[in-house]
C-alpha cells in the first residue's frame, strides 16, 4: 500500500477544509451581524458606558446690579480642598512623616487648626473636605506646596463657585444670599432664583483608559450651559447709602430696642429706590451675628442660653421689617382717613372740629396726645396738622364703618402689595361688620388695624400721586448673559382710590403739616415737602407695655411728588418717642441728600438764605488788611488776629469750612501755638443757649435742624464734649423740635 | 555517489556544469534581483512604518492639541472667574462707605454744604442762531442743495 495520498483524498480534504472555513466564516459573520446590526444599540451602550464620560458644565449665576449697573452680587470661581486620607502613606511605611508634613503644610497655608486637619487625615475614607471656597491665591499656594512635596495624589482642588457681595451689609435683607450650592435662600436671590440660576451644560466625550483624558472624536457632543440671567434693580446704591447713613445715626442717637427700617420709593411708578433694615448683617457671612450690641447682650446671658440666643439673633437679623412686620401705623394713617372723608364729601376743608383733649366713645375715654385742654376749635386742615385724635374720631364716625372699610380696601391695605420679595406680611384689620363704635374710633387714628411699612408707603403714594395705587417692585430689568434686556417691569396701577382733586388737596394739607409749625423737624431748606408723623403704641402679642413705634413719611416735591421717604424707629430708648421728634429728622436728613442727587434744584426763601452758612475763604498768605477785606466781602465779621506779623500764616477755620454768617475767623500772623479750648456738653440745651455758651469760648456754631426758639433742643454735637480744639473751630449742632404728634 | 576515485580528472563530473561565466552572471543577476527585492521590501516596510508612525503621530498631536485646547478653555474660565472676583474686590474698595471714610479720615475732607453749590439754569426754549455769511461759491452750492431738498 502506498503512503502517498491519492487525488481523491486530496479533493476530499480540500472540500472538508473549504466547508470548515466557510462554516467558520459564516459563524464569524453571523456574530458580527448580531453585534453590529441586530444588537447595535445594546453593544453601543456597553461601549459608550465604558468609553464615554459626561462632564457637567456648571452655569454662572447671574449678577445683581443696582439701577446704575453697580455690582451688588456676583459669582466667581473658587476651589474646595479635598483630601483622600486612604492615599496617605501608612505609619509603618515612613513613620507618619508624610501625614505630618501634609497636615502642617495645609494648616499653615489655609489658616486651619492642625488638630482638626489631623483628625480628617486619620479617617479611613477617600473624601474629606479640608476647606471649601478658597480663592485663587490660596489655591495656587496649595498647588505649589503639593508639587514641591509630591502630594498631588492625596489632595485635589475641585472647582466651585462663590457669591460675592461687594457692599457687604448694604440692603442685605433685600438682596438676600445663596447657599453652598449657589441656590437662592433669601430675599431677591430666592425670589428670582430660577432666572439667576441658569441651566447646566454637558460634554459627552471619549476618555482614555489611563487617566481619563479627552480623546478627539467627531462624535463628541456638547451642550453649552445657559448662564443665569442678571437682574437690574430699581435700588440706587447712592440713595441706599444716604438712607442707611441716616438710619445708623438714628440708632446711635435713639438706641431702639427693635431696630429701624426705611423705604424710599417713587410714588408714580412704585420703583423702590432704597430699602433698609438695621441692624443689618454681612451678606458674605450670613450665618454670623453682625450687630455688636446684640453680641454684647448675648455674652451677658448664661452660657447654656447663649447658643440658642445667637441662633435666634442670626435669624432675626435677616428679617425684612419693611415688608414683613405689621404694626399699628398711628397718625400716619390719618392721611388715608382724611382722603376718604374729602373724597366722600363727609368733610371739607372748612369742616369744624372741637378737641377738649379727649373724646368719650361708649365706655372708653380716648385721649388726645396734647392732653387737656386740647386743641380747641380747629378746621379740617388744622386737625391734620395738629394730628388731633378726637377730630379724627369724629371724621371716622362721619364716614361710618362701610365707607371706612371701603377706602381701607381701596388703598390696598387688605391685601399684600405684591412686591417682588418673599415673606411679605399680611395686614390684620377689622372688616366693615366688625367695626363697632370703639374699634372705628381707634382705627380712625391708626391704633387698631395693623399694616406693613410697604403697605403704608404704597397707600400714602396713592394719596399724593393722583389717587393711583401702584405695585411696588425692586427689579427694573432682567438681562440675558449678553446684556440684552429680556424683560422690563412695567408700572402696574391696580386702581384709583381717590380722585385727582382730592389728591391735590391732600398734597396741600400735607405741606401744611410741615410748614404750619415753626421750626418743623421735617422742613428741608430749599424744597417744598409734605408729610405726616406717627407715634403708635405697640399692641402685637408679645409686645411689652408702654413701648412705641415712631414713624414719619415724607413726600417731595409736594407740588409734583416724585419720592416718598419713610422711616420707622422701633422702641426708641432715648426718652423721645414721638415720630415728629425721632423719625422726622431722619427723613429730613435723607431728603436733604436725595433731592439734590435726583436733580431737584433748591429754591431758597429769604429766611433760608439768612440762616444759611457761608464758606471760609482762603486767607493764608494774604496780608492782614487784604484778609479783613476779603472776609467783609463774603459777609463775615472782623477776624481775631493773633500775632504782630503782617501776613497771615494760619487760619481757623480752614479754607472751605462752613461758617455761620456772623462767625469769626482766627488769623495767626506768626508761628504761635494755637489757643485751645475744651468743648462743653451742650446736648439737651436750647439752641440759643448752646450757641451762646460755645461762642463765649470763641468757637463758631452751625445749627442744623429746627430753629424753634421754644420747643427745639440740641440732640447732637459733631465734636464730643471734653475734646480740646483750637479757638475758631466750627462746631455743628443738630437741633430737633420736641413736642407731640 | 561515491566520490572516491583514482582518476585525476573525472570529466563526467563537470559535464552538466554550466559554463563558469554564465553561471556567475546568472547568480549575480539573481543576487541583484534578490537584493533589489530586499530593498524593495525594506522600502515597503519602511514606508508602512513611516505611514503608521505618521498616523499615530497625527493622532498624538490631535490628542495633545485637544488637551491643550481644553486646558486653555479651563484657563479662560479660571481667568474669567478671577476677573469677576477682582472686579468685586474693586467694587468693595470703592463702596460709598469706604470712600466717605477715607475722604473724612485720611484726606480731612468734609461733605459740601448747600451754600457751596451754585445752580445754573440753561434756557432751552428760544434759541438764536447767527447765520455765517457765505462766500459766492458757498451760495451757489446752497442753491443746488436746496434744489434737491
Amino acid at each position: 500500500m502506498s503512503n502517498i495520498p491519492t487525488l481523491s483524498m486530496k479533493r476530499r480534504l480540500k472540500y472538508v477544509v473549504v466547508v470548515a472555513v466557510v462554516l467558520a466564516f459564516c459563524v464569524l459573520v453571523g456574530s458580527l451581524v448580531n453585534i453590529s446590526v441586530l444588537n447595535y444599540d445594546v453593544y453601543t451602550g456597553y461601549a459608550n458606558r465604558n468609553q464615554l464620560r459626561p462632564t457637567t458644565i456648571a452655569p454662572t449665576r447671574g449678577t445683581i446690579y443696582d439701577r446704575n449697573m453697580g455690582i451688588l452680587a456676583q459669582s466667581a470661581t473658587v476651589w474646595d480642598v479635598i483630601m483622600s486620607p486612604v492615599s496617605i502613606n501608612s505609619e509603618e511605611k515612613d513613620g507618619g512623616k508624610q501625614k505630618q508634613l501634609l497636615v502642617q503644610g495645609l494648616s499653615d497655608l489655609l489658616d486651619l487648626d492642625p488638630e482638626a486637619v489631623m483628625e480628617k487625615a486619620n479617617k479611613k475614607n477617600q473624601y474629606q473636605i479640608i476647606k471649601s471656597k478658597i480663592e485663587k491665591e490660596d489655591a495656587d499656594r496649595v498647588r505649589e506646596f503639593l508639587n514641591e512635596n509630591k502630594l498631588n495624589g492625596i489632595i485635589s482642588l475641585v472647582e466651585s463657585t462663590k457669591r460675592y457681595y461687594p457692599n457687604s451689609t448694604m440692603a442685605a435683607s433685600t438682596i438676600g444670599f445663596v447657599g453652598s450650592d449657589s441656590q437662592g435662600l433669601y430675599g431677591l436671590e430666592l425670589k428670582y432664583d430660577k432666572e439667576l440660576s441658569g441651566t447646566p451644560g454637558y460634554v459627552v466625550s471619549l476618555k482614555d483608559g489611563h487617566s481619563g483624558n479627552d480623546m478627539p472624536d467627531k462624535s463628541e457632543t456638547r451642550y453649552d450651559p445657559v448662564n443665569g440671567n442678571s437682574l437690574v434693580l430699581t435700588l440706587d446704591e447712592t440713595i441706599q447709602h444716604f438712607l442707611e447713613k441716616a438710619l445708623n445715626r438714628a440708632i446711635i442717637q435713639h438706641k431702639p430696642d427693635k431696630g429701624v427700617c426705611g423705604i424710599v420709593m417713587n410714588v408714580n411708578t412704585g420703583e423702590v429706590l432704597a430699602m433698609a433694615n438695621l441692624p443689618s448683617f454681612d451678606l458674605n457671612q450670613p450665618y454670623t451675628l453682625y450687630d455688636e450690641a446684640e453680641k454684647a447682650r448675648i455674652a451677658e446671658l448664661p452660657e447654656e442660653e447663649q447658643k440658642e440666643a445667637t441662633s435666634a439673633a442670626i435669624l432675626n437679623q435677616r428679617i425684612n421689617k419693611s415688608i414683613s412686620y405689621t404694626y399699628q401705623p398711628g397718625s400716619t394713617f390719618k392721611t388715608m382717613v382724611a382722603s376718604a372723608a374729602l373724597e366722600e364729601g363727609v368733610c371739607n376743608e372748612n369742616s369744624s372740629f372741637f378737641c377738649p383733649g379727649y373724646v368719650q366713645v361708649e365706655d372708653r375715654k380716648m385721649k388726645c396726645h396734647i392732653g387737656i385742654p386740647g386743641h380747641g376749635t380747629q378746621n379740617f386742615r388744622m386737625a391734620l396738622v395738629n394730628s388731633c385724635n378726637p377730630a379724627f374720631v369724629d371724621i371716622g364716625k362721619r364716614l361710618g364703618p362701610d365707607l371706612f372699610f371701603k377706602y381701607f380696601q381701596a388703598f390696598g391695605l387688605t391685601q399684600r402689595t405684591g412686591i417682588d420679595l418673599p415673606g411679605e406680611g399680611d395686614s390684620s384689620y377689622y372688616n366693615a361688620s366688625q367695626l363697632g363704635a370703639v374699634s372705628l374710633a381707634s382705627s380712625s387714628f391708626g391704633q387698631s388695624n395693623a399694616i406693613t411699612p410697604i403697605q403704608l408707603v404704597t397707600a400714602v403714594s396713592a394719596v399724593v400721586n393722583g389717587g393711583y395705587v401702584v405695585t411696588p417692585h425692586l427689579v427694573k430689568d432682567i438681562l440675558d448673559e449678553n446684556g440684552n434686556v429680556i424683560y422690563s417691569t412695567p408700572t402696574e396701577v391696580k386702581r384709583q382710590a381717590i380722585s385727582e382733586e382730592t389728591s391735590a388737596l391732600m398734597r396741600d394739607m400735607m405741606e401744611s403739616v410741615v410748614t404750619e409749625k415753626t421750626g418743623s423737624n421735617a422742613y428741608v431748606k430749599g424744597y417744598r415737602t409734605g408729610g405726616k408723623s406717627g407715634t403708635s403704641q405697640k399692641q402685637n402679642p408679645g409686645d411689652k407695655e408702654g413701648v412705641y413705634i415712631s414713624s414719619y413719611i415724607g413726600v417731595a416735591p409736594i407740588d409734583d411728588p416724585e419720592i416718598a421717604v419713610y422711616v420707622m424707629i422701633d422702641e426708641s430708648t432715648s426718652g423721645d418717642i414721638y415720630g415728629s421728634v425721632v423719625a422726622a429728622p431722619v427723613v429730613t436728613s435723607v431728603m436733604s441728600d436725595v433731592l439734590p442727587y435726583l436733580g431737584f434744584t433748591p429754591k431758597y426763601t429769604a429766611e433760608d438764605l439768612e440762616t444759611m452758612n457761608t464758606t471760609t475763604p482762603l486767607l493764608t498768605g494774604r496780608g492782614v488788611l487784604e484778609a479783613e477785606s476779603k472776609l467783609s466781602a463774603v459777609g463775615l465779621g472782623k477776624p481775631k488776629i493773633i500775632g504782630d506779623g503782617a501776613t497771615v500764616v494760619k487760619q481757623v477755620p480752614s479754607v472751605g469750612s462752613p461758617i455761620p454768617k456772623d462767625g469769626m475767623v482766627i488769623l495767626y500772623t506768626e508761628d504761635a501755638e494755637e489757643e485751645m479750648v475744651t468743648i462743653p456738653d451742650v446736648i439737651g440745651l436750647k439752641p440759643a443757649l448752646a450757641q451762646s455758651r460755645l461762642e463765649k469760648l470763641n468757637l463758631n456754631v452751625v445749627i442744623n435742624g429746627s430753629d424753634d426758639p421754644v420747643y427745639a433742643k440740641i440732640t447732637e454735637q459733631n465734636i464730643a464734649k471734653d475734646t480740646q480744639v483750637p479757638i475758631g473751630t466750627v462746631i455743628e449742632l443738630t437741633s430737633v423740635r420736641s413736642g407731640t404728634d | 555517489m561515491d566520490q572516491q576515485s583514482n582518476l585525476a580528472y573525472e570529466y563526467e563530473r563537470f559535464e552538466d556544469r554550466a559554463p563558469r561565466g554564465i553561471q556567475s552572471l546568472q547568480g549575480k543577476k539573481k543576487q541583484a534581483q534578490k537584493r533589489k527585492s530586499i530593498v524593495k521590501n525594506a522600502g515597503y516596510v519602511v514606508m508602512a512604518v513611516v505611514m503608521i508612525s505618521m498616523l499615530i503621530y497625527s493622532r498624538v498631536e490631535q490628542t495633545e492639541l485637544n488637551m491643550a485646547y481644553n486646558q486653555t478653555v479651563a484657563d479662560i474660565e479660571t481667568k474669567k472667574g478671577e476677573n469677576a472676583r477682582l472686579k468685586v474686590e474693586l467694587e468693595e474698595k470703592l463702596s460709598l462707605n469706604n470712600i466717605e471714610e477715607y475722604a473724612e479720615n485720611n484726606l480731612e475732607m468734609t461733605s459740601r454744604s448747600r451754600q457751596q453749590e451754585t445752580y445754573i439754569n440753561f434756557n432751552t426754549e428760544n434759541k438764536v442762531e447767527v447765520v455765517q455769511k457765505q462766500s459766492f461759491f458757498g451760495n451757489i452750492a446752497s442753491w443746488f442743495r436746496n434744489l434737491f431738498s
